[in-house]
């Protein structure tokens, strides 16, 4: 950068300091302004003929002083960079083998291999022992939040697309909660304890952004609701067990109820007591199999762990992480808000109109989801994809064309939003979100990758068990 | 040089967060036994309960961990006609204790607040570097941090080096 | 450190308890299904761009966990004033133009 650069800035009609400064980059370097600040105002005051104060110097921004970024840094460094979280059963993965994923701040098991096992053969197994037996998983980081009061199911009904009113304490429900633009921003299971009194779970990495939107709408747009919201996150550690035997595993500990499934069926809810301690137990599934998620207070969370891997011995249960937790759903078609959606999908979009309440005159997001863009046939649509080649396993994010279109640039259709090898089916499975995606059903698309374009069916999104049975063991 | 500043981590307690419409405080006070602070960071102790205003509806209660029935049982009793949010988080959080004549220049290395206008008596939700804690003034020269249970490693952390830096005079 | 004053505890605070909510004084209308795409869309997206005195709301999330409104200027950073959520804008202050000091020759 010269004095001739300055020069030819005015001349080209910079005639603020700021416009010379961003036209030449004059100031933008390692000296930061502090040698080429003054000479570059003064050719230019020069070269406008007006006196150099007139001119004047661009903002200053801190720091003033060269500062080092250790300064800036101060104590967060090494273990102190950035909070790691971790639940009370961490400690027994750590023990136990694991191998961590970072999941927001908390870190979280990702698979647990056995000696030799990479971490396909690792999932693998841990998918098949869980379908074939039993499998319990650590969900204590998923968000949970109190929602008490007189009005709190009148304030459901205004947050999450579903109906809540008619939810009989003791009954729990998928719940879906929109943005006030009609796109999906997290979802989860809902229980209601007592007429008062709900038991919402959220995403892990959604956890404060929901309590943060509800205490939103509450405070400022209805104060008069007599509701009130807690975060109930780390009050409670949450074990699943899921698989034809998770009852089996659970029984023996479980005081204060009735395992059955005449009297404990399929998405209730009880407050007993599990392995001594007062517990929330839910029947739900994320798997497809037979399902249980125990909420104790969160101290006990380890405590719990062990006497149920202890039972599961009986039963070859093994225990799986994340990655496994991912693979099952998938094969069950269950969405991962922020994996398969990503801000612009609709409950239309992601095969989930089940989820709204058809009779409610409002909730957030309702009135987007009628603005002339949400209607349109061709959006975006969350589909099946199984691959001519079932031993290919489609690259997450990657882009899908036409059947045959081999041009450059090819038109992009939509991306592979989870792809993974199913154990279940022997072969790959994979969920997409493709322009006018259900019209698409039966038909190909292609998947171009690095050396290789794959070809692919669209598909419906439920791979295993589409009847649904084995949820009702 | 010498720095005796101690932290430790307290045993667990019972802890409550109640909710409710202003005009609902006097009845949860009467079912409670004793008044509930009425100004945000005062702090009111009868017996072994502890009730700490923390914001316009908003109270954190403790108490010992084998007497909660103490706070939910009168409470139930009068939802009818005094409608609240009372939700037990107890094991949500953990207590920390930082006690010695520099306590408050320890905790002030994470704590953007002016400490010296946190009297005795007083706490407020506060943040300590990123995270969040209620952060009380039990004494002149002791004070307790309630920091969500997973939050705990990092808040210990960030007191473990700032100790070693007053120990070392910096 | 910017201090912000809180309403709700009546202090002047560190920034750092704080967190930016948006623009002040837009109220979700009461019934969504009556309004036309124009109008809801207004209300989804359209906020203004002032230089000067912009009325929004903060909330004191690592305090007393309230939102609360704020009359800013956007050029300076100045809080000129904070109030309760349900208050109206304080008024003697109007939205408006401040010329650039700079440009003034």
């Amino acid at each position: 950068m010269t004095a001739k650069d300055i020069r030819l800035a005015v001349r080209e009609g910079m005639l603020s300091i700021e416009h010379v400064k961003r036209f030449t980059t004059n100031g933008m370097a390692t000296d930061q302004g502090k040698m080429s600040n003054m000479n570059g105002l003064k050719i230019a005051a020069d070269e406008l003929g007006r006196p150099a104060p007139k001119v004047g110097l661009t903002t200053f921004r801190p720091p003033y002083t060269p500062t080092t970024f250790g300064t800036f840094a101060g104590y967060h460094k090494d273990e102190l960079f950035e909070v790691t979280r971790k639940t009370k059963i961490d400690s027994w993965a750590e023990e136990n083998g694991a191998v961590f994923e970072p999941v927001s701040l908390w870190r979280r098991a990702w698979y647990y291999p056995k000696a030799g096992e990479d971490i396909h053969a690792a999932v693998a197994r841990e998918c098949r022992e869980t379908r074939a037996s039993v499998g319990m998983f650590d969900a204590s980081t998923l968000g949970k939040i109190e929602v008490v009061g007189p009005d709190a199911a009148e304030f459901m009904n205004r947050m999450y697309t579903n109906p809540w009113s008619k939810l009989a304490p003791g009954r729990c429900r998928y719940g879906l909660l929109l943005g006030e633009d009609g796109f999906i921003r997290d979802d989860g299971v809902i229980g209601r304890i007592s007429q008062d009194r709900f038991h919402v779970t959220t995403t892990t990495g959604g956890a404060a952004r929901v309590l943060t939107m509800m205490e939103h709408f509450l405070q400022t747009e209805w104060p008069d609701l007599d509701v009130w919201l807690t975060s109930t996150t780390e009050q409670w550690s949450t074990i699943a067990l899921n698989g034809p035997n998770a009852r089996k595993v659970l029984e023996p500990f479980v005081k204060g109820t009735d395992l059955s499934t005449e009297a404990f069926p399929h998405m209730a809810l009880r407050e007993c007591t599990v392995g001594g301690f007062e517990a929330r137990l839910f029947r739900v599934s994320f798997t497809g199999e037979l399902g249980f998620e125990v909420n104790v207070p969160s101290e006990h969370g380890r405590a719990l762990w062990e006497m149920l891997y202890q039972e599961g011995k009986k039963y070859d249960m093994c225990v799986y992480g994340t990655e496994t937790m991912h693979v099952l759903r998938a094969e069950k078609g269950y969405i991962i808000v922020g994996q398969d959606t990503d801000g612009t999908v609709t409950p239309a979009d992601a095969g989930l109109t089940w989820a709204i309440g058809k009779k409610k005159p409002d909730f957030v997001g309702k009135r987007s989801l009628t603005r002339p863009d949400m209607l349109l046939s061709n959006r975006k649509q969350l589909v099946g994809l199984l691959t001519e080649d079932p031993s290919v396993v489609l690259e997450e994010g990657a882009q899908i064309v036409e059947s045959g279109d081999t041009s450059i640039p090819a038109k992009m259709l939509g991306h592979v939003t989870s792809s993974y090898w199913s154990e279940s089916l022997g072969r790959s499975i994979a969920m997409a979100l493709i322009e006018g995606g259900f019209e698409r059903d039966g038909k190909s698309i292609d998947v171009p990758m690095p050396g290789q374009t794959h070809r692919a069916t669209v598909t419906g999104t439920v791979f295993y068990d589409p009847d649904g049975e084995r949820i009702n063991l | 040089m010498a720095f005796n500043t101690i932290v430790e981590t307290l045993p667990a307690m019972g802890r409550f967060s109640l909710r409710c419409k202003r005009e609902n405080t006097v009845a949860m006070s009467k079912a409670l036994g004793f008044e509930l602070p009425s100004t945000i960071s005062e702090l009111v102790r009868s017996g072994n309960v502890t009730a700490l205003k923390l914001g316009p509806d908003e109270w954190m209660l403790t108490c010992p961990m084998d007497e909660r029935a103490k706070i939910k049982e009168p409470l139930a009793a009068v939802y009818a006609d005094a409608v609240h949010s009372l939700t037990e988080v107890s094991s949500r959080e953990v207590s920390i204790r930082v006690s010695g004549p520099e306590a408050e220049e320890l905790l002030s290395t994470s704590c953007p607040r002016n400490l010296r206008e946190l009297t005795v008596g007083c706490g407020v939700r506060t943040v300590f570097d990123s995270v969040q804690v209620i952060l009380t003034r039990e004494e002149q020269n002791q004070f307790r941090l309630d920091v969500w249970r997973s939050f705990v490693p990092h808040v210990m952390g960030l007191l473990s080096v700032a100790t070693k830096e007053f120990e070392c005079g910096l | 450190m910017l201090l912000i004053h809180c309403p709700y505890c009546k202090e002047k605070l560190p920034e750092l308890e704080f967190e930016y909510a948006g623009q002040a004084h837009i109220a979700r209308p009461l019934n969504p299904a009556e309004q036309s795409d124009a109008e809801w869309r207004d209300y989804l997206f359209i906020r203004s761009n002032v230089r000067g005195d912009h009325a929004e709301q903060w909330r004191h999330t690592h305090g007393c966990g309230r939102y609360f409104n704020a009359l800013r200027n956007t050029v300076s950073d100045k809080f000129i004033a904070t109030y309760e959520i349900e208050q109206p804008r304080p008024t003697g202050s109007e939205e408006g133009e401040k010329s650039n000091e700079q440009l003034e020759s």
